[in-house]
């Protein structure tokens, strides 16, 4: 088999993030957290935390401001992504290695029945399993839905102008529902598996140095330990 | 005072001294005999009160020398009017069942030393005996702090600090002489009378309400309709712009739930129920509750004393009244935007949209919880059975070796 060039092993390590994702990790994660911040507080006003919230972030309005510009941020971000998969020969490569198929259903099964003891194999996977396929796709169709009934609520004034009350009445609840929806789920499951997992325990290193071991892709990504050393 | 005042006053004065014992009729000089000397006080007194021109008899009545038992002055036959609407007040009602404490006409006006009374000096002879806790104890008042809260109203600071003359005091609301508990249908401040006594200041606030929903129950004698004091207070009333008033924008929606999400006037009148939390968790609601003022309140769009139904098309929420009022902060709301509902249960017959996309949100989430949280433990666990059976392997291996 012919190995692609970021696929090369380079001291039982090989790389699994490139530079650009790294980067665009980053800005995701940290405008991630603090549009779960500043949206968590306007979700639990009048409870101690939503009080918190909002007296750190320095007032209602100023939770407003720094809600809408990293907004901003993220948008800009998934807008750069989408051209990234578009344009660039690395970013559609490793789209279409994350599209969902049924056999990730299946892994995902295999997983927990392993899990479980009841068989004696994880679900062998390429280099994007359902773990990270559900994910990804998560944070998407989160972004995608949180950006269009955010532009709803924040230009209130020409919403009102187009849609019925009932709509932007459903935007709003869409809006803090499904924020929620991403922090517990997406969020949290994230952290539990990249740091409190115990094999990843205190951190999959990834994100920063962009590499995985041979040994760890073995035991989690077979199909593309196969792939890359060529082992059958 | 001018010079020409201060003279005439200053004249007048020595012809009063000069005249002194002419003033006084012949009965008087009789009296004055003994108490001349002994009460002189009380009797120079009267000479500056507005009974100065009164002999002693008129008030104290002819009496044989020698007088051990002398009747009090009696007032009521030149002043019958207030005499009979105090004897039926809470006031003469004691006083004539023997109660001590009760005041008479004395304990308000005085006895020789009778003047005018300064309006402005009332609450003071008032909270004389009402900020006493133990008579309030006594008589089931309402308490000394509730009396006293008038002087920290907009009425009593108008009166006490601003000196406005035109400003209520005691008896203004609750009436000189015919001082009556509010359960009394005859008292001024009994329910069906506050907007008439309200009115005869803020005339317009009272025309406006006569016309309202609030009004208009009253006047069907709905006895829960509230009147002025159930939304402004009674002796607690402040300006709108005070964070103490019950009606600020930061209380109002509080003053307003009070009726609005009491259950048993949500069941009597078909109130649609939790007015208060569905607007408190509005961007309004939420603005409002962290100090914002100018964001919508209750009374931004229900209106303050005009509030009518939604059913009335004079209603400021009527349907075809929604662009404009809401139009009075976001100038783009049209004819569309009325369609919804405005801070209701979002229950399946009123918000579809709302109510589907909060039952999806809350299974999806709930279910996706139970799956993440059993997966994470299956993981979990997962990974502790394998690293025990794999030292366990280790050992066993260590063990054959050996």
């Amino acid at each position: 088999m012919k190995m692609k060039n970021h696929d090369s092993i380079n001291e039982g390590f090989v790389d699994r993030m490139s530079l650009n994702f790294r980067i665009q990790h980053m800005v995701l994660f940290l405008s991630l957290i603090i549009l779960a911040l500043t949206g968590l507080a306007l979700y639990f006003h009048g409870s101690w935390l939503g009080n918190l919230l909002i007296k750190i972030e320095g007032g209602l309005e100023s939770r407003g401001q720094i809600h809408r510009v990293s907004a901003i941020v993220l948008i800009f971000l998934s807008l750069y992504h989408i051209l990234h998969i578009l344009f660039t020969e690395h970013g559609h490569s490793e789209f279409m290695k994350i599209i969902p198929g049924v056999h990730d259903f299946r892994d995902s099964i295999q997983d927990i029945l392993y899990s479980l003891s009841l068989t004696n194999l994880p679900a062998e996977t390429e280099k994007y399993g359902y773990r990270e396929k559900f994910q990804y796709w998560g944070v998407a169709g989160g972004a995608f839905v949180m950006t269009i009934s955010g532009f709803a609520l924040w230009f209130k004034d020409a919403s009102m102008s187009i849609f019925p009350k009932w709509l932007i009445d459903t935007f709003f609840v869409l809006h803090g529902r499904a924020g929620l929806l991403i922090f517990f789920l997406l969020f949290l499951w994230h952290i539990y598996d990249m740091h409190l997992s115990p094999p990843n325990f205190p951190m999959d290193w990834s994100w920063l140095n962009g590499k995985i071991s041979l040994e760890k892709l073995k035991k989690t990504h077979y199909k593309e330990y196969q792939r890359i050393t060529g082992e059958k | 005072m001018n010079l020409k005042r201060k003279n005439n006053l200053i004249y007048s004065l020595f012809l009063l001294a000069f005249l002194y014992p002419i003033n006084l009729a012949a009965d008087t000089i009789a009296c004055m005999k003994c108490h001349g000397e002994k009460k002189e006080e009380n009797i120079k007194a009267l000479e500056f009160s507005v009974h100065k021109s009164l002999n002693c008899i008129q008030c104290h009545g002819k009496l044989e020398y020698p007088h051990n038992n002398v009747q009090p002055a009696g007032c009521s036959e030149c002043h019958s009017a207030e005499f009979n609407e105090y004897s039926t007040s809470s006031h003469g009602i004691r006083v004539s069942s023997g109660a001590s404490d009760a005041p008479d006409c004395i304990a308000c006006h005085g006895k020789h030393d009778i003047k005018k009374i300064n309006k402005l000096s009332i609450p003071a002879r008032c909270f004389s005996c009402h900020t006493d806790s133990e008579l309030e104890e006594k008589y089931k008042l309402p308490g000394v702090e509730f009396i006293k809260a008038y002087t920290f109203s907009i009425h009593g600071k108008a009166t006490s600090i601003m000196g406005l003359i035109n400003a209520p005091v005691c008896s203004d609301c609750h009436s000189a002489h015919a001082v009556l508990p509010p359960d009394n249908p005859s008292s001024k401040i009994n329910k069906a009378n506050i907007p008439n006594l309200c009115g005869k200041c803020h005339t317009n606030e009272k025309i406006e309400y006569m016309e309202s929903v609030h009004g208009s129950g009253m006047q069907k004698n709905i006895s829960e309709s509230p009147v002025c004091t159930n939304c402004h207070g009674e002796h607690t009333i402040y300006v709108v712009t005070d964070p103490n008033s019950n009606v600020s924008p930061k209380n109002l929606p509080k003053t307003c739930s009070n009726c609005h999400d009491r259950v048993l006037f949500v069941e009597k009148f078909g109130f649609k129920t939790k007015r208060m939390t569905t607007y408190m968790n509005t961007f309004h609601g939420v603005a409002n509750v962290y100090g914002d003022t100018t964001v919508a309140n209750c009374a931004s769009c229900h209106g303050y004393h005009s509030i009518l139904p939604s059913t009335d098309p004079r209603s400021n929420t009527h349907p075809d009244n929604i662009p404009k009022t809401c139009g009075k902060c976001h100038p783009n709301a049209g004819i569309n935007f009325a369609k919804g509902q405005i801070h209701v249960e979002a229950t399946p017959e009123v918000s579809k949209a709302v109510y589907f996309i909060r039952t999806f949100y809350k299974w999806f989430i709930g279910i996706l919880c139970v799956l993440f949280i059993i997966h994470i433990m299956t993981d979990y666990s997962g990974h502790r059975r394998r690293k025990k059976s794999f030292a366990k392997e280790i050992k066993i291996d260590e063990d054959e070796k050996s």
